[in-house]
């Protein structure tokens, strides 16, 4: 009852207009641009069905791994954390909390919870928000929506959780060390930026990134690897134009050596095992939950 | 109710609270005194379990402070009454009291609080529109949601108007009518005198003293400010005699007058008066827990 209680509380806390709109408000208004360019081209509206569910996919995809299930909801992710154990602790809410007959495990946990079922929730909206500006912009056959859009939902959603346990794990272990609203966003916020920043770095200074094995550090490129692994589980694999997005932005698959060519299959890159990426994703995931819980049980305030 | 032994707390080279022994029996209502920055809120929070003891421990009905057990028996009200100001002070009560595990009759708990401390009226509303009063009265509700045995108060009346402080004194007073073991902290210390039975002095972390009110108001000199037709020439007066340990003009006008024997002050008074033929506009006695408190830090420093 009493962690049901604490989850029911944070939900409506994160559910302030104002918080969604810090989510809602640039996601649809860079997935408009993104769309737009999509439409030019990518997704065909008069080509055979085939092709238009083949670019429809890649394009639910892009707005997927990108935007709606990708940086932005991690970042959201960063913010809920400061906004719950993060003010509580700084307000000092968290004291009257503690002081009560409540096992410590439960608040972290129920507050955890909340979080990343939360943001799961948002970020599944956000897909279909960004997947239906998609449909409409592109005008393609509603009968390419099954295999275009749908067929893309479930690893998707699978990435959006995993990306939402990654940030929710350190930024409520920096909630409870730093005790501090903008530290915990701040400290969080480092992962949806090293998932962006590469992204400039591999496509502009690919020998730079290559030379210096920045893909060890690489976010976006071991979430890229997550982002095939967890499609190829629950979604039936990558078809390859999505094996061509990720090779353009996450640097998972080589990119052809013919501009415009659709190869049948994209080889991997290779630089570290797609498992490897995963596992150490959910490492940090894992190791920083247990390290805040650690910490909680013992926390001063 | 409260045993702590060499309860301590450091902070790095920092030491907020030095070797606490104290003893707070069940059913009393405990004054806990000191300076700010003396650590009155980190002893409190090492009682109440959110700040961990670097040494030393501290016991709650016989379960170690910090655990399950002393946790339920305790109830905590902040010197800071911090809230969810967006909620509604019924909302606030129904969430604390569930956290707390008041289950099945946490609406009949919140009522009954509401009603208690005069709330009921605005229960609905949110409690960011609330005055000092009022969230001082929403802490109490809180700390008090379920049904604890020990209530510690950490300056429940700061900055409140008379009426105000009063609405918490009375709540208190009823409390322990009730048979509740109160601890409370506060720095308007004439206020505290009214309801305290027993009292512990705390400055730069250690304790100066414990016991009930009249112990350690009887080991402090009792002053007395006098007003007469001429103050000059009473100060000469007191000066040389035996019944006052030291006279000063009062900053106020008058003459202080520190004694350690009040009976013969009160009954040479009148005759050194008759006889300098002066007239005695006014006596008022001072020597209450304030002064005892000053004469205490005052010496710790020395």
């Amino acid at each position: 009852m009493r962690i049901v209680t604490i989850y029911a509380k944070t939900v409506a806390d994160l559910a302030k207009p104002k918080l969604l709109a810090g989510y809602f408000v640039p996601l649809v208004a860079i997935t408009a641009f993104v769309v737009i360019a999509l439409s030019n081209g990518v997704v065909p509206s008069d080509a055979p069905l085939f092709q238009q569910e083949a670019g429809l996919f890649e394009g639910t995809l892009v707005l997927a791994y990108l935007l709606a299930v990708g940086m932005p909801l991690q970042a959201v992710c960063a913010v809920f954390c400061a906004v719950t154990i993060g003010a509580e602790a700084e307000k000092g809410t968290l004291r009257i909390l503690l002081s009560k007959p409540v096992k410590r495990w439960q608040l972290y946990v129920g507050t955890f919870a909340a979080i990343v079922s939360y943001a799961l929730v948002v970020g599944l909206v956000g897909l279909l928000v960004s997947s239906t500006l998609l449909v409409v912009v592109t005008g393609v056959d509603a009968a390419a929506i099954g295999v275009g859009v749908f067929a893309a939902l479930p690893g998707s959603i699978l990435f959006g959780l995993l990306g939402a346990v990654v940030v929710t794990s350190v930024g409520l272990l920096l909630a409870v060390v730093t005790k501090d609203r903008l530290r915990t966003a701040l400290g969080a916020l480092a992962i949806p930026v090293l998932f962006f920043i590469f992204i400039p770095v591999q496509l502009f200074a690919g020998d730079v990134y290559e030379d210096y094995s920045l893909y060890l550090v690489d976010l976006n490129y071991h979430f890229g690897h997550a982002f095939a692994l967890l499609h190829g589980t629950v979604g039936g694999g990558l078809r390859p134009s999505g094996q061509r997005m990720l090779a353009t932005f996450a640097n998972v698959y080589e990119s052809p050596d013919v501009i415009g060519h659709t190869p049948q299959s994209f080889e991997l890159t290779g630089h570290v095992s797609p498992t490897l990426s995963v596992g150490l994703l959910t490492g940090v995931a894992a190791v920083s939950f247990v390290a805040g819980l650690y910490r909680f049980q013992r926390i001063d305030v | 109710m409260i045993e702590t032994t060499n309860l301590t707390k450091r902070y790095g080279d920092e030491t907020a609270v030095q070797g606490i022994d104290l003893t707070v029996e069940r059913g009393s209502i405990h004054g806990f005194v000191g300076p700010n920055g003396a650590g009155k809120s980190t002893t409190m929070g090492m009682l109440v379990g959110v700040t961990t003891p670097t040494a030393g421990e501290a016991t709650i009905g016989g379960d170690p402070a910090g655990s399950h057990a002393a946790r339920e028996k305790i109830g905590y009200a902040p010197q800071d009454p911090v809230f969810y100001d967006s909620m509604s002070a019924r909302q606030y009560l129904r969430y604390i009291g569930t956290v707390a595990g008041v289950d099945g009759s946490v609406e009949e708990r919140v009522a009954e609080l509401l009603e208690w401390l005069d709330l009921a009226d605005a229960a609905g509303q949110p409690i960011g529109g609330y005055s000092g009063g009022m969230r001082r009265r929403v802490s109490l509700a809180q700390a008090m949601v379920h049904d604890p045995e020990l209530l510690i108060l950490d300056e429940p009346t700061a900055e409140l108007d008379p009426q105000g402080r009063s609405a918490i004194i009375d709540a208190l007073e009823r409390l322990t009518d009730e048979g509740k073991t109160v601890f409370v902290s506060s720095h308007i210390l004439a206020e505290l005198e009214q309801f305290i039975e027993t009292v512990s002095v705390i400055n730069d972390g250690r304790l100066v003293t414990t016991g009930s009110l009249s112990d350690v108001q009887s080991t402090v000199e009792r002053t007395y400010v006098v007003h007469s037709s001429d103050d000059e020439r009473l100060e000469a007066l007191l000066s040389d005699h035996g019944a006052a340990s030291r006279v000063e003009p009062d900053e106020d006008g008058g003459v202080r007058v520190w004694t350690d024997d009040p009976a013969a002050f009160e009954t040479a008074l009148p005759v050194l008066l008759s006889e300098a033929g002066l007239g005695l506009r006014s006596m008022e006695l001072g020597g209450g827990l304030e002064d005892a408190f000053l004469q205490m830090i005052d010496e710790g420093d020395d």
